[in-house]
């Protein structure tokens, strides 16, 4: 059970999902800053975005299972041209994550100055409206 | 294993990359359909086909700014074509303007017609920059996962060049060295966009637009227009022939970073499609003369001649550096200036690719000419590299 760290944004999301029955727990879930993906029932691979069928397998068995959120940045960029809904937030640093239990998602770097392969923190963005995923220096944490 | 029926070039035309598009309410404007008609109708002259022979029209998609919908049979009935095969509006991201060409070569090789049309036009620089971006980031990720984090189609290759500087020691004066020795080719190009000199110093002082990358290592907005004109073997003029010998399709099963941990720099697609076109055609990495990579930064040029194996992974940056890409190197890429100096317009840019390849092998590239080029490779993509669409075109004598 692994709740990850919130960071308040004071801000509405620069965009909103749209929540599906297949993926809606994933945001209701980050709304309570738990990270949850689904996972293949039948080969046990982790997906994300979640989705109701396999990928890998093409089983129709996935679980939602709650991950750690800690995991190695992969790469990161710096943006200072933006599309105009993220202005507000610009320059905005985004890293990719790649999560101890195999998955690789997006988020905001709240340490831009973090290099590939760093371990990282994830973190949860909370907007007045959403969370995005945020990540930072795992021993930043302790 | 060559392609048959034998399909050849007949003729190619393109405007200068440039700021066509008229401003809103402008006076005495020249509109995309009548920018088109100039090159369409070149191109058709230079094939000596009459618009009535052409049997297929393949068009690259027209980008949201465009007002007139339903432009390929509106186009068509302009210039006076009924097309019996095939007449279609096709997208691909960055693989459309190749993607159109792949497929007016299939309408002469199925035997649908002996004259084919590959062509397209692209007027989006007076459309507001926020705009473009908007849609730009719906196209390069899932946007309900990915798009709401903001990361814009450059800032995709941005990643890739932290990534790949961090694994390879490489620096950004490493890659600047790709954008300047783009810009040495563009200023031989007539129908390049900037061709102005530019130096490594301007290259790294240049304001950041997604780090590592500056302004000068992505592609500035420009608007353009091409038409390929490709036919059966019958309809091939005397002289020497350009024929489309080889071609191969690649897609690596991600979109944008995938789903789980993998390379970002490896662009195994961009591998797998160069190499099918080169089996088809029946030649070899050292036999290739021209290269014109799709490759909108720096990095991108970078990543897909380690992918095609011109230089040992780690590699690719240094070997701009050293001047073995640039005019009078040993492994020239990209001689049109590419997209970083000849232009992007993004839709066309494969058929620019294509239509430099043609250039060359017709011995028609003035200051920039590969002397005896014979084999040309032209490669686009789509997202990341995920998807590769590549065509050998080769040089047969009389
Ligand atoms: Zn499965």
């Amino acid at each position: 059970m692994a709740v990850l760290p919130v960071v308040d944004m004071h801000a509405c999301m620069p965009l909103l999902p749209r929540q599906t029955l297949a993926t809606r727990w994933h945001f209701q879930a980050l709304a309570h800053n738990r990270l949850v993906t689904r996972y293949c029932g039948h080969c046990e691979r982790h997906q994300f975005p979640p989705l109701d069928w396999c990928p890998g397998c093409g089983a129709r068995d996935s679980r939602w299972r709650e991950l750690a959120g800690t995991g190695t940045l992969y790469a990161s960029t710096r943006m200072h041209a933006v599309a105009d809904a993220f202005r507000p937030f610009a320059p905005v640093t985004v890293g990719v994550v790649d999560l101890v239990e195999g998955v690789r998602v997006l988020a905001w770097l709240l340490s831009p100055e973090l290099v590939p392969d760093a371990p990282v923190q994830l973190v949860s963005l909370r907007f007045d409206d959403g969370n995005l995923l945020g990540a930072r220096l795992l021993e930043e944490t302790t | 294993m060559s392609l048959s029926p034998s399909v050849a070039v007949l003729a190619s035309r393109a405007l200068p990359v440039g700021r066509y598009m008229p401003g809103r309410g402008a006076a005495g404007a020249v509109l995309e359909h009548e920018r088109l008609a100039d090159v369409v109708l070149a191109a058709l002259g230079d094939a000596g086909v009459a618009p009535r022979e052409v049997g297929a029209l393949l068009f690259t998609a027209n980008p949201p700014p465009t007002l007139q919908l339903g432009f390929a049979p509106f186009f068509a009935s302009r210039l006076g074509i009924s097309a019996q095969a095939q007449m279609l509006e096709v997208s691909a991201l960055g693989a459309t303007g190749a993607a159109a060409f792949d497929l007016a070569v299939n309408e002469v090789r199925l035997g649908h017609t002996e004259v084919a049309v590959a062509l397209g036009v692209r007027f989006e620089s007076q459309a507001a920059t926020a705009e473009a971006m908007a849609a730009g980031i719906r196209a390069v990720g899932d946007v309900d996962f990915q798009s709401v984090y903001g990361l814009t189609p450059i800032a995709w290759y941005a990643l890739d060049a932290a990534r790949y500087c961090h694994d390879s020691g490489a620096t950004r004066r490493d890659l600047a060295a790709v954008a300047v020795k783009s810009r040495e080719f563009a200023r031989r190009n007539p129908l390049a966009q900037l061709r102005d000199p530019l130096s490594l110093e301007a290259v790294l002082a240049a304001p950041p637009i997604v780090e590592p990358l500056g302004l000068f290592d992505v592609p500035a907005r420009g608007d353009g227009a091409v038409c390929i004109v490709v036919g059966s073997e019958r309809r091939a003029r005397s002289g020497a022939r350009i024929a489309v010998a080889g071609r191969g399709y690649a897609h690596d099963g991600h979109h944008q970073m995938g789903m789980t941990p993998h390379s970002m720099t490896r662009l195994p697609a961009a591998r797998q499609a160069a190499s099918r076109a080169m089996a088809t055609a029946g030649v070899t990495l050292d036999a290739l003369d021209v290269l014109e990579l799709y490759a909108p930064c720096t990095i991108t040029e970078v990543l897909v001649t380690e992918a095609l194996g011109l230089f040992a992974p780690g590699h690719g940056a240094s070997a701009a550096l050293e001047g073995r890409t640039g005019p009078g190197g040993d492994r020239p890429v990209n001689t049109s200036g590419g997209c970083l100096s000849r232009g992007h317009p993004s839709s066309i840019t494969g058929l620019y690719g294509l239509h430099e390849v043609v250039e060359q092998l017709q011995h028609h590239a003035g200051e920039r000419q590969l002397p005896g080029a014979r084999v040309g490779l032209a490669l686009a993509e789509g997202g990341n590299y995920n998807t590769a669409l590549a065509h050998c075109l080769v040089r047969e004598e009389a």
